[in-house]
């Protein structure tokens, strides 16, 4: 950055300083007789020094290259006797002469360095430049009418600026001694030096212009500058797609694709005359995509022109995602609060009515009505708690899987022998396979494998309609079986999914089938998504949309996979596999 | 011939509101049956035409407001009185139902029994 290299510019000259500050107390005590050029030296190194570090503050803000030489022929009579300095400077359609008079000089005196000089320029850059309209500045002492001085001494030094010449610099004297060396060496230092810095300094800053168009060209979010007429000077890609627009669009093209979604003309006219930035929220630019849009003025902060307002720029940010993660919040909130109110409600009115019509009921009912439906509110509280703890724990990647030597079959049957009741009361069919190769024993966490086995039976009985059925299988792929054979030996639907298997290993697969209402096939993908909740008339169902997330997070943890078959209105088979050795 | 005992239907998959209820209203003398999701409880109201309909929204199969648009469209029930009693407070829901036309509107957890009671009994005069 341009800000850093100034001050390490100010480092060097300052060291320089105090070197050479020592060096000249030295000298004095050492050598008496050389005192008087050694001062003259000393001087007129510690002044190119200053002027040095004057062209590093200006370089600090300015690459304006005027500007630069301005600063040299300012003080350039410091060191060297002359009666004009001057300057060509090459411009694309012209040519600048600029001229410090110290001494008044003629006219002519003027017009023959302004023709010596545009001479040496054209044969630098090998055109004729005499045609070339040339801009005027003079300043300095006055210019006289008539003077017989002319230009006697005189030398010119080009200007190059990172290899490129940029124009030429040029002192006069009406004196008749022609210039000594030194005194071009110091103007050609100062010159070289001013050169060398400017060129660094273009580059730098070209290195940094570069990263930060590549930067505005890459950004995820849509960026235009306007100037302060309105009109578009950037558009970066993102900019473009977000607003459909062509290739160097108008402001007119911009004002048009925001119409009836935000005032753009205005805003950014408010925004410059205000010195103002503007947030916009949710703007929707396409159906369905919603952006914030930022208007703010660009000020330069560089310190000649501090402040001063460049345009505008407008700045696209797609909060698409966002706001559908808002609504995923509130709909997970609305769910909670509905999940935790129907149990604390049931249980606050089932005592309810034991006080209020302890007179009327007997004792016998408490115990067989009410007292279940009490216990069971509860565990349903409970439940839901231990979901929420199950799914942090799961986001976390701190859930822990105890593995232990356990009876799968045992467990399956168990399960079976739970829901049964379930299935003869909804008038449900609830059929049983379980594969006599499966082991008597291996490594699982059994009540981990249990809660995942509740979730995948208690969806599936509840989508499905009375008069359905359920069946529940387990059988053990040893690699060489067909499993294609096996699942349909098992009553297990898996709708030509077969390639989702890895074959060449040994695993137990569990299934959870169903001829219930299906999945359709656009959220079949998010089945394991945390706080998943379809929002459809015909799908408004309760639970916390937790079970399937908790139950991948289970059988990850187990080494198996988690599968979800399914077709709307055929029903739905899910699947887990736990590896084996 | 008329009936001496008002007929009241409460639709809902939860078995707790469904115990309490009946208990209540019958305790009240009313003639009380209940339906454990929309369907059936569809199934009855059109069978039955009972008096009020005490209707949840959050069902299995076919919710709340699938069996109030069915109840509207069916010749029969199109004026059956129905009262939502719902834990959703969704104001899209509420503004649907009541373009169907229900007859109020509870929020479960916001009545106690005896004010549900006193409302059913506003209805049924």
């Amino acid at each position: 950055m341009p800000e850093i290299e100034f001050s390490e510019i100010i480092v060097s000259i300052v060291s320089l300083i105090m070197v050479s500050g020592g060096f000249w107390y030295f000298d004095r005590r050492s050598c008496q007789r050389k005192i008087e050029k050694t001062k003259k030296e000393m001087s007129d190194r510690l002044y190119e020094l200053a002027i040095l570090k004057e062209l590093g503050e200006r370089i600090g803000y300015s690459l304006n290259v005027e500007n630069i030489i301005d600063v040299i022929t300012g003080s350039l009579n410091q060191f060297i006797d002359y009666s004009v300095v001057s300057y060509i400077l090459l411009q694309p359609e012209k040519l600048i002469f600029k001229a410090r008079l110290e001494k008044s000089v003629s006219r002519d005196f003027l017009d023959d360095i302004k023709g010596r000089m545009t001479k040496s320029l054209s044969a630098l850059t090998d055109h004729d430049l005499a045609k070339v309209p040339i801009e005027e500045v003079l300043s300095g002492a006055l210019v006289l009418e008539e003077s017989d001085l002319s230009a006697n001494a005189y030398f010119n030094i080009p200007l190059v600026i990172a290899d490129k010449l940029v124009g030429i610099l040029t002192i006069a004297d009406s004196r008749k001694i022609p210039y000594k060396e030194e005194e071009m060496t110091i103007l050609y230092k100062l010159t070289a030096q001013a050169s060398k810095a400017v060129s660094r300094l273009q580059e730098i800053v070209s290195t940094e212009q570069g990263k930060l168009s590549s930067m505005v060209q890459s950004m995820n979010e849509g960026l235009i500058m306007t100037d302060i007429d309105y009109r578009i000077l950037t558009v970066n890609p993102s900019a473009k797609s977000i607003l459909n627009l062509k290739d160097d669009p108008s402001i007119f093209d911009l004002i048009k694709k925001l119409d009836g979604k935000l005032n753009i003309r205005d805003r950014l006219e408010e925004s410059l005359k205000l010195n103002k930035v503007f947030e916009f929220d949710n703007v929707e630019i396409e159906t369905d995509k919603f952006y914030k849009i930022l208007i703010s003025p660009v000020k330069n902060k560089r310190a000649l022109d501090q402040d001063k307002i460049l345009g505008s720029v407008i700045i696209f940010r797609d909060v698409t995602i966002e706001r559908e993660l808002e609504v995923l919040k509130n709909d997970f909130t609305s769910m909670m609060v509905h999940e935790l109110r129907t149990p604390v409600d049931g249980i606050k009115k089932i005592a309810d009515l034991i006080i209020r019509r302890a007179d009327q009921i007997d004792k016998e009912k408490i115990i067989s009505d009410y007292a279940p439906l009490i216990r069971s509110s509860a565990g349903e509280m409970l439940r839901l708690v231990n979901n929420l703890l199950d799914a942090s724990k799961i986001e976390a990647g701190k859930y822990e899987v105890i593995k232990a030597s356990n009876d799968l079959r045992d467990l399956v049957k168990e399960k079976f022998n739970f829901y049964h009741p379930t299935a003869e009361s909804e008038n449900i069919s609830l059929a049983y396979f379980v594969d006599k190769n499966i082991p008597d024993k291996f490594e699982f966490d059994r009540s981990a494998i249990g809660e995942v086995l509740t979730n995948l039976l208690s969806n599936s009985f509840k989508f499905t309609a009375e008069g359905g059925k359920v069946n529940l299988a387990t059988a053990l792929y040893d690699g060489v079986v067909d499993i294609k054979e096996q699942f349909i030996q098992a009553g297990i639907d898996i709708f030509d999914h077969l390639n989702e298997f890895k074959l060449d290993q040994k695993f137990i697969w569990v299934a959870v089938s169903d001829n219930g209402s299906g999945i359709s096939s656009d959220k079949i993908p998010l089945m394991f998504n945390k706080f998943k909740q379809f929002r459809s008339s015909t799908e408004t169902r309760k639970g916390t949309g937790l079970g399937l997330f908790i139950s991948k997070g289970i059988i990850k943890e187990h080494g198996g996979e988690i599968f979800v078959f399914s077709e709307e209105g055929k029903g739905s088979t899910f699947m887990f596999t736990l590896p084996i050795d | 011939m008329i009936k001496d005992k008002k007929s009241i239907l409460i639709v809902d998959d939860d078995p707790a509101v469904l115990t309490i209820m009946k208990d209540e209203l019958t305790s009240e003398g009313f003639e009380v049956d209940t339906a454990k999701d929309g369907r059936a409880g569809l199934q009855k109201t059109l069978q039955g035409n009972p008096d009020l309909v005490i209707l949840d929204l959050m069902m299995p199969f076919m919710d709340g407001l699938e069996v109030l648009r069915e109840i509207r469209a069916d010749e029969r029930c199109k004026d059956t009185a129905v009262m939502l009693l719902t834990q959703v407070g969704d104001k899209d829901k509420i503004a649907k139902a009541v373009e169907l036309g229900v007859a109020g509107y509870l929020i479960k957890a916001d009545y106690s029994t005896p004010e549900i009671i006193a409302k059913v009994k506003d209805l049924l005069g």
